[in-house]
């Protein structure tokens, strides 16, 4: 079942007596440390005191739209005060002086900072497997994995009501454990949400996003994280396309569906996918069309290139010197102290893409590796684009298969791994907002995504409205219901 | 295939030191990748400009919208990131050094 109460509505719920919203959030916080223990969403949560700071803050903040609202921050979001290790030993005790963009413009409007989500180190992993600390387990399956990079968000949206969780994707890592637990996850179009404060994996690839069990909370909450910020400069330069972005339309909405990427899905899948869309249509609120977009077939050599040649440099700045572990033993040169330091805090995957990375920059390569990638991209972009001329949205599967088992998802390569972000890459790679829609649960959770062009968020919030009008949310058993503690 | 002396010369640039079991196990997995990369030459994009940005049309000719090229909160900055390292009883944070003798 969909949650019934919209934000305002939680808020209504809410006795206006400030001892008794505190003791609701502390009976919160115990009931999530009991359930972390078995599904592993959070590294890092609040003191009592920090907690009762953060609501001594909302009760007195003038915009109130998400005056005591349980917001959750992935790791690899700065904290003020609040261990902030993006799933990696390296930044093990790394605890910032500052809040994030998005995190102080929560705060701002009130939301109350729950914890600190698991994730793959760096957001390097598409089943959360890759953290450093605490392996996030399916919300429906234990046994399952909860998908990544933002594993740790989407188990606790799944799990508890009344809760929106800021996650950031590269790749994927916000559809790809959205579909895998079932819930609702947006990825904003690229530079729309100020970076700064976001621990970088790819700077011409991250994204922060949201994920939460209704559009119109994603809505609301995006609505006040989104927009210039004088501390990002991708963001003050998108000002004047993000006001002429929206255009809200009543009319059906004219669907592409990205048809050649199905022979890749599990039928299951693609049955539902078909039959989700048949009722849309049914309904009058969609019309489909098949199209094709060829460049999509060379998206994730081209994503991994980009990626991987951009973490590598951006990793370069955990040194042994600042942020998180630092090093007291200085016998050694400074080259020897680095390769030192790195190669005994950085996890596997993580040393594997720096490779990756570095190979593909090489003096020898960067043309045929690095420079190709980067035109695929474009190529890519502009064929996305003719179809945005004829349509409003392109809409695929969200992953190509059910979450695996945790031992099976162990027992694949990085070739495999990577093969299985076939869908969530194309938009991903070209900056395009996205929308992850749960559209089936048995055997486990799989999703539905709709693409729109870049700053057309408004064209995903209505077809999320209108799919949440048809299908219907599922809980896994150990739900928690806010409403039922107060 | 990228081979030994290619891998040892990604190893030197990336800074990074492995085990010989763990050289094996990343340069099998290197090479496995690049392999399945290679269909990226049936791509003919030669024509096309890279894309270091998703907003090609929009961003990378026009470059109107950037901020100024000042840091208004410098100081201040300097000093919240002071206080997330460890410095030494003078006040100096201590690193090994980058020159020999």
């Amino acid at each position: 079942m969909m949650p019934t109460t919209t934000i305002v509505e939680f808020q209504q719920y809410l006795v206006k007596d400030h001892v008794k919203i505190f003791d609701l959030f502390v009976l919160l916080m115990e009931k999530l440390e009991k359930l972390n223990e078995n599904f592993g969403f959070w590294h890092a949560h609040p003191t009592r005191g920090q907690l009762e700071q953060n609501l001594q803050h909302s009760k007195k903040v003038k915009d109130t739209t998400l005056q005591y609202y349980p917001i959750s921050v992935k790791d690899n979001i700065c904290t003020k005060d609040l261990e902030t290790t993006a799933g990696s030993r390296i930044l093990d005790g790394y605890i910032p002086p500052f809040d994030a963009t998005v995190v102080q413009r929560v705060k701002n409007c009130g939301g109350i900072i729950m914890g600190k989500t698991t994730m793959d180190e760096f957001g390097f992993g598409t089943f959360s497997l890759n953290s450093a600390h605490e392996i996030p387990r399916n919300a429906h399956d234990r046994a399952r994995v909860a998908g990544g990079s933002s594993g740790g968000a989407a188990v606790l949206t799944a799990l508890v009501s009344h809760h929106v969780a800021l996650a950031v994707s590269t790749g994927g890592s916000i559809s790809c454990p959205a579909a895998f637990n079932g819930v609702i996850g947006l990825t904003p179009t690229y530079g729309i949400v100020s970076r700064w404060g976001l621990i970088d994996y790819a700077n011409s690839l991250d994204k922060i996003g949201l994920m939460g069990q209704r559009v119109e909370d994603l809505e609301v909450v995006f609505s006040k994280i989104k927009g210039p910020d004088g501390k990002n400069a991708m963001i003050k330069a998108s000002r004047s396309m993000i006001r002429g972005g929206s255009k809200k339309t009543m009319k059906t909405l004219r669907i592409a569906v990205l048809d050649s990427v199905l022979s890749e899905c599990d039928p299951r899948i693609v049955n539902q996918f078909h039959h989700s869309l048949d009722r849309l249509v049914a309904e009058d609120l969609i019309e489909t069309d098949v199209v094709d977009i060829p460049s999509s077939r060379f998206s994730v050599a081209a994503y991994y290139i980009i990626a991987t040649a951009e973490a590598s440099t951006n990793l370069a700045r955990y040194d042994g010197l600042r942020y998180g572990r630092q090093s007291r033993s200085h016998e050694e040169y400074f080259d020897e102290f680095f390769s030192q330091h790195r190669s005994k805090w950085f996890g596997k995957e993580a040393k594997m893409r720096i490779l990756l990375g570095t190979f593909a920059r090489m003096a020898g390569y960067k043309d045929k590796y690095y420079f190709k990638a980067l035109k695929i991209r474009r190529a890519l972009i502009q064929e996305f684009k003719e179809i945005f001329t004829k349509f409003d949205l392109v809409v695929t599967p969200t992953m190509p298969l059910f979450p695996p088992r945790i031992d099976e998802a162990h027992q694949l390569s990085p070739v495999e791994i990577y093969a299985l972000d076939v869908l969530t890459i194309p938009p991903n790679l070209c900056g395009f907002p996205h929308l992850t829609l749960p559209m089936l649960y048995d055997p486990a959770p799989a999703g539905c995504q709709f693409i729109a062009n870049h700053f057309d968020e408004d064209l995903l919030f209505e077809i999320g409205k209108h799919w949440q009008s048809l299908f219907s949310l599922e809980h896994p058993r150990q739900y928690l219901n806010m409403l039922e503690l107060m | 295939m990228i081979g030994k002396d290619v891998f040892d010369r990604v190893l030197r640039i990336a800074r990074l030191h492995l085990t010989d079991e763990e050289r094996q196990e990343f340069l099998k997995d290197l090479e496995d990748i690049i392999e399945a990369f290679a269909y990226m030459d049936q791509a003919s994009v030669d024509h096309l400009k890279p894309a270091f940005h998703p907003w090609i049309e929009d961003m990378i000719e026009d470059t109107s919208g950037l901020r100024l090229d000042d840091e208004p909160r410098s100081f201040e900055h300097l000093e919240e990131l002071r206080s997330s390292l460890s410095l030494n009883s003078d006040g100096y944070m201590w690193g090994p050094r980058v020159r020999k003798k």
